[in-house]
């Protein structure tokens, strides 16, 4: 009982810090999605994402959802895309679900959500061709609902 | 005619008529009765035919028409005819008469019909085993009409012969001597020649009679009840009003009731003769009416009653037996409400005494009021005034500095009492702590109630701010300056924490603990470095507090020069401190810390003064020259005019420095060889001057300072927000900067969030339009 | 007139001598302590790895003990070692 209380004092204290950081200082095309704070718990964060100028992206809305487990930092968020919108591109499932390894076993505590969101920024911003990965469909059908439960191979090892 | 109708179905025309011979007989006995005065015994067979044939219902209705026919005429006329006192009772008299005979045939119906009661089966409209006692329905009747039909000015007449009925029976009872008196006391009568004239007995005797004649026609409680009651509240009114003044060291109440017993109800149960039933539920109105009277009289001395609180114990005991026998608490508390906006809610009044106040209302309305209604309604108008007056940060510094202040007696005991046994969980209005089931289990306001009932003293104080984290917080700062300035005592500081811990828990006290600790560790670190490894090496008696500045209040971080001895004995130390704890280093704050000095004038006295060190920097300007330019100072200590002028004034208070002494722009040693300007003109300065510090030291100044810290982080943070949303309104601003606030300020309102955006708006940081903030265009 | 100082007190805040201000881990100051922790400095004291990046040692401790294979450090993925 102990350490989980103690676990999830850090896990406040760490995403109120988190929190205002991305307040105090966004970064562009990111923003945390406030309605989906109401209700005082900071255990799932809804993020608001702009496709990248420049990018086959540019001017599409997408929606991420990140929750945290009890563990958070030392524990990966769990990250997928959801909404009316979900990116085409060869890492991410149209479930939502994406292929990337920061979110799994790449994790490490000094990232955070900005860092996260980033990464995904850069990931879709380095697609030459929308389209959804090979295996999409067979995935899809076979996944669990988390994607955390998925053992990856990462399709590009540059990402 | 009704008889017919109701018995035609089921009897012949012979036994009709028959009864309908029986019926006009019994018609003119009752008449005759009424306007004779007799009753025809011989007529007593028709009504028991009537009887028998199951007609008695029928005939009681009829008697109670013919009576009220009676009634109306004799009451009607009674009243219209009473124009004065004399005539009250005669005619009393004559309107009884027909009354009385009334009640005499219902009598005599009652007597006649009570062989019978058991009516004939055959008589459907028999009121079902309904039976009703003729003769006191008759006076029932009685008493409903002269109710009806009693006047405005009949009452005024009535209350007059009971005032002066009263005057003649104490006249009569007392023992007093009248010999010398020219009029009665009792009647008024002129007895200077002969005491016989005095006509008190016969007043009592007229009076005695006329309550008798209204009690047989039972008009008792229509005519005198009235009477009997202003009477007596006038009389209780008046003594409780002449016995209750002033005096809450004793108990009155019993004596009251013990007085009302012996005086109202003995003359009560005299004039009213046998209507003694009437007596006991009038005599149970008058005790309520007692303690009604009582309750209001001291609901207007109730904040007194605090005021003089332990002694009015008695006074608070007295009033709380009385509530219990009688009523709610509204009155009282709307008293006590109004007592307390006029006495102790104004800007006139210290916060220290109202809570002081404060704390006596607790233990006064405690006894007064077991069950904290009163209480619970007292506190919210007490926090409300309290956290709308000018700062409510210092009237948390008040009530911290006199839960340790030893003077404080009182509060001082009570923290000491409530260490043994800690509060129950709970009991707190818990703002967000580090535990996340925490935060979200806060407790809102309506449990207060609960609270009231069973927290201590501290517990309702600290929750007149609702949360423990504003008042930890409030203790913090307050045992950082103790600790940076040199005046605490470290022993007492840490009892004083670990008597708080209990109270608040030691989450909350963590903050305390780090910052005692840094003085402990300070004081080990004084033997390692500075006595066992610098010792003779340093210039200056150096000491040093290492604190660790993420427990401590928010610290003014400023520039500053000092002597560079000690800047250079501190690099000394600071070399030694980074051997002995690796990979750690200090950093001097110039601005804190304090300095005990002594000085030695030029006429051979010596000052011990304990100061600042920005005060120790100046002062040391002055060590072998006595004369200094203001500019010259501010050059030499690099800072601001303003800060020279206001650290002389400080040593001109001390009577050390006098300003203007050589020249506009000079500072002089008070004494000597350059301290040609007259005293006075100086003393007269000083003044002023002392004036000013009061000012700045009020302490005023660092609750401003802690809000403007906040919303230097807030600014930050409403930027960021604005960016990213682009035009938002209050509500969605608020609700984000409440949680990002959350553990720093526990109590954010929507009013304090409005307040900061007003004044982002006015310095232009900020646009406001139509219900939505947004930044202003590039 | 002659001053002579009795006493100087002065007042100083102490700081690790590191190349970050905050705990990549727990993002607290390195200053204050760990999530677990109530005292700072000997009682939350800092680590560093040979990669030469510092946390609190509980921090990375509980870092490391989380990591099934290889361990490394949260902030350059190196092969986390204790300096010695």
């Amino acid at each position: 009982m102990e350490t989980n209380s103690s676990s999830g004092s850090l896990l406040n204290k760490r995403l109120q810090k988190e929190l205002m950081s991305m307040q105090r200082e966004p970064s562009p095309g990111v923003s945390i999605n406030s309605h989906t704070l109401h209700g005082n718990s900071l255990s799932q964060w809804i993020i608001d994402m702009e496709g990248a100028e420049g990018t086959l992206y540019e001017g599409e809305k997408f929606q991420l959802l990140f929750k945290f487990s009890s563990k958070y930092p030392f524990d990966s968020p769990e990250v997928t895309f959801v909404g009316p919108n979900i990116p085409v591109n060869p890492h991410v499932y149209s479930n939502g679900h994406i292929c990337l390894s920061i979110l799994t076993e790449d994790w490490s505590p000094a990232l955070s959500v900005q860092a996260v969101c980033l990464s995904i920024v850069s990931m879709l911003s380095s697609c030459k061709e929308k389209k959804r990965p090979p295996d999409n469909t067979l995935y899809v059908k076979t996944c669990s609902k988390n994607p955390k439960k998925t053992k990856w191979w990462y399709h590009d090892d540059s990402v | 005619m009704l008889i017919r109708t109701g018995l035609s179905a089921k009897m012949d025309a012979a036994s009709l008529e028959k009864i309908e011979q029986h019926w006009d007989a019994a018609e003119t006995a009752f008449r005759d009765c009424v306007s004779k005065g007799y009753i025809n015994e011989s007529l007593a067979q028709h009504v028991e035919q009537l009887c028998n044939h199951g007609m008695l219902p029928l005939l009681e209705v009829w008697l109670l028409s013919f009576s009220e026919e009676i009634i109306t005429r004799a009451m009607k006329s009674y009243f219209s005819s009473t124009r004065v006192v004399e005539h009250v009772l005669p005619n009393l008299q004559v309107a009884a008469k027909d009354i009385r005979r009334l009640l005499e045939a219902a009598g005599w119906l009652r007597k006649i019909s009570g062989g019978n009661d058991e009516p004939s089966v055959d008589i459907t409209w028999s009121c079902s085993g309904h039976k009703l006692d003729i003769h006191e329905e008759v006076l029932k009747l009685s008493s409903r009409l002269t109710t009806f039909f009693v006047t405005a000015e009949f009452d005024s007449l009535m209350l007059e012969i009971f005032q002066r009925s009263f005057r003649a029976f104490h006249r009569t009872q007392s023992s007093d001597d009248c010999s010398g008196l020219v009029f009665c006391p009792g009647c008024n009568a002129e007895i200077a020649d002969d005491e016989n004239l005095c006509s008190c007995a016969a007043i009592v005797r007229e009076f005695v009679e006329i309550n008798g004649v209204i009690d047989e026609i039972g008009a008792f409680p229509s005519l005198v009840h009235d009477c009997v009651q202003s009477v007596c509240f006038d009389l209780i009114k008046k003594h409780v009003f002449e016995t209750c003044q002033g005096d809450f060291e004793s108990k009155c109440a019993s004596n009251l009731e013990q007085w009302l017993n012996e005086t109202v109800v003995s003359w009560l149960q005299t004039i009213s003769g046998q209507t003694t039933s009437m007596i006991s539920a009038f005599k149970n109105n008058l005790l309520y009416f007692l303690h009604d009277i009582f309750i209001e009289f001291r609901a207007g001395q109730l904040f007194d009653m605090i005021v003089d609180f332990p002694d009015s114990q008695p006074a608070l005991e007295d009033l709380r037996d009385c509530i219990q026998k009688v009523r709610s608490l509204d009155e009282l508390v709307t008293k006590l409400k109004q007592a307390m906006t006029t006495r102790l809610f104004h800007p006139g009044v210290k916060t220290a005494d109202i809570i002081t106040a404060y704390v006596s209302t607790i233990k006064a309305l405690r006894i007064l009021d077991p069950s904290g209604f009163i209480l619970q309604s007292i506190c919210d108008e007490l926090s409300v005034y309290l956290k709308s007056r000018d700062n409510r940060d210092n009237t948390v510094r008040i009530i911290v500095s006199s839960l340790t202040d030893e003077n404080n007696v009182e509060l001082n005991a009570e923290l000491a009492r409530c260490a043994q046994k800690a509060p129950a969980p709970g009991s707190y209005l818990d703002g967000s702590s580090d535990d996340e089931s925490d935060w979200q289990n806060w407790i809102p306001q309506a449990k207060v109630s609960r609270i009231i009932k069973s927290s201590d003293i501290i517990t309702l104080l600290v929750n007149i701010y609702g949360s423990k984290e504003v008042f930890v917080e409030e203790y913090a700062s307050l045992l950082s300056g103790r600790l940076l300035n040199g005046s605490s005592d470290t022993q007492k500081e840490i009892m004083y924490m670990e008597l708080l811990k209990v109270r608040f828990g030691e989450l909350a006290m963590n903050n305390c603990e780090v910052m005692l600790n840094d003085v402990k560790y300070s004081k080990r670190l004084h033997t390692q470095i500075i006595q066992e490894k610098l010792g003779e090496k340093l210039q200056v008696p150096l000491d040093s507090l290492i604190i660790s500045a993420q427990f401590w209040p928010e610290l003014k971080d400023e520039t500053m020069k000092i002597p560079e001895s000690v800047t250079g004995d501190f690099e000394k130390f600071r070399k030694e401190y980074e051997i002995l704890n690796g990979n750690r280093t200090v950093n001097l704050r110039p601005n804190l810390g304090y300095v005990e000095l002594e000085l030695e004038l030029d006429d051979g006295s010596v000052k011990s003064v304990k100061c600042s060190t920005a005060q120790a920097t100046l002062i040391q300007l002055f060590d072998g020259r006595n004369h200094w330019k203001m500019a010259d100072i501010a050059n030499a200590l690099e800072c601001s005019r303003i800060t020279v002028k206001r650290l002389v004034a400080f040593w001109t208070q001390q009577g050390v420095l006098a300003e203007g002494g050589a020249g506009p722009d000079g500072v002089v040693v008070m004494g000597s060889d350059a301290d040609v300007g007259d005293i006075e003109n100086a003393r007269g300065r000083r003044s002023l001057v002392d004036e000013e510090m009061e000012d700045d030291d009020d302490g005023n100044s660092r609750p401003n300072q802690l809000q403007e810290v906040r919303y230097q982080t807030f600014s930050n943070f409403v930027r960021g927000l604005l960016t990213n949303l682009g035009e938002t309104p209050l509500d969605r601003i608020y609700s984000m900067l409440k949680m990002f606030a959350a553990s720093s300020w526990v109590d954010f309102t929507i009013q304090d969030c409005k307040q900061f955006l007003d004044s982002k708006v006015k310095s232009g940081d900020v646009v406001y339009s139509s219900g939505l903030y947004s930044l202003p265009a590039k | 007139m002659k001053v002579k100082i009795k006493k100087w007190t002065t007042v100083a805040t102490w700081k690790w001598l590191a190349n970050d201000d905050n705990c990549g881990i727990c993002r607290m100051p390195f200053e204050s302590c760990c999530p677990d922790c109530r005292l700072p400095g000997d009682g939350c004291p800092l680590v560093w790895g040979k990669c030469s990046h510092c946390f609190h040692m509980h921090c990375i401790v509980k870092w490391i003990q989380s990591q099934q294979a290889q361990q490394q450090c949260p902030m350059c993925r190196q092969t986390w070692n204790f300096k010695e």
